[in-house]
């Protein structure tokens, strides 16, 4: 369903709706990106700060591909903590 | 490990830190497990949060109520899943931590119930409006194995050998060396069990 080959199930349409309308996000956001991800690019992640009004950080953890808990877990734990204390 | 009932799932989870910490959800993502928190929660639960680490639909322990549920993959009915187990927890306010898979959902509860969710961190995946946009092709190059998946074959291989597959995902997304034998097998027993995307394909 993600690209529109397979029925979504109608069960959660509502949802569905609702989520695919908002506009922007309230909700204060932590966004930890790997700088060397190759299967989410980081270019992806890039230039959405518009999109949240809560506030919104993203970091960028250098030489960290998709799984930054486990390739580098104490500088995500630090971004993590950092903000969960907020 | 302690299951909760929910309307759709029997949900296994994961639970840590005080009873009375202020609570995070922490949701995995894809082909991954609850392992992938294994050195956060530690540190969670010791600043004094709790914590509870669920397997998502098709992972694990995780299973559905009714045999004829649809299973889908739907990062929707994923956030669904995320707020019954909340419900069922009894947990008023949260902060969630998502990666991959987690993150999409993390993003779909922070616009679903914003009253009930503190704050989201979310790994590796960014949110904008609207439907997902068709890729640039750099970035549809990297998504080779959602292509791969919406054919017949490629998900008979997926069905056939979905460990191979998954570890291919691994070795791929990220700085090579980035993990042990051990740490693969460990998690990849959640999708041994139900068979990796064996019942539901939330890709095509």
């Amino acid at each position: 369903m993600r690209w529109g080959e397979a029925n979504k199930d109608p069960h959660y349409a509502d949802l569905d709706r609702l989520v695919t309308a908002a506009q922007s996000i309230s909700t204060p956001t932590l966004m930890i990106q790997g700088g060397s991800d190759a299967v989410t690019l980081a270019a992806t992640t890039e230039g959405k700060d518009q999109y949240f009004t809560g506030g919104y950080t993203r970091h960028v953890l250098p030489g960290v591909g998709h799984f930054p808990t486990r390739e580098a877990p104490e500088a995500t734990n630090k971004s993590v903590l950092d903000f969960l204390r907020a | 490990m302690p299951i909760e009932v929910t309307p759709t799932l029997n949900i296994a989870y994961e639970a840590g830190g005080p009873s009375n910490g202020f609570p995070v959800i922490l949701l995995h993502g894809w082909p991954d497990d609850v392992r992938t928190y294994d050195r956060v929660v530690p540190i969670l639960n010791a600043a004094g949060f709790s914590t509870v680490v669920p397997y998502l639909r098709g992972f694990g322990d995780t299973s559905f109520v009714s045999k004829e549920a649809m299973r889908s993959g739907e990062i929707v009915a994923m956030a669904q899943d995320a707020i019954d187990l909340a419900d069922a927890l009894n947990l008023g306010k949260f902060a969630v931590i998502g990666h991959d898979w987690g993150a999409r959902i993390a993003y779909a509860l922070a616009i679903v119930i914003p009253q009930r969710i503190s704050g989201i961190v979310t790994l590796s995946v960014g949110w904008q409006p609207g439907e997902l946009p068709t890729p640039n092709l750099k970035q549809a190059h990297a998504y080779w194995y959602q292509w791969f998946m919406t054919t017949k074959r490629g998900r008979q291989v997926v069905r056939n050998n979905g460990k191979a597959f998954a570890r291919t995902q691994w070795e791929n997304w990220s700085p090579l060396g980035w993990f042990s034998d051990e740490e693969f097998e460990r998690t990849a027993k959640s999708f041994e069990k139900s068979g990796l995307a064996r019942n539901y394909l939330p890709f095509l």
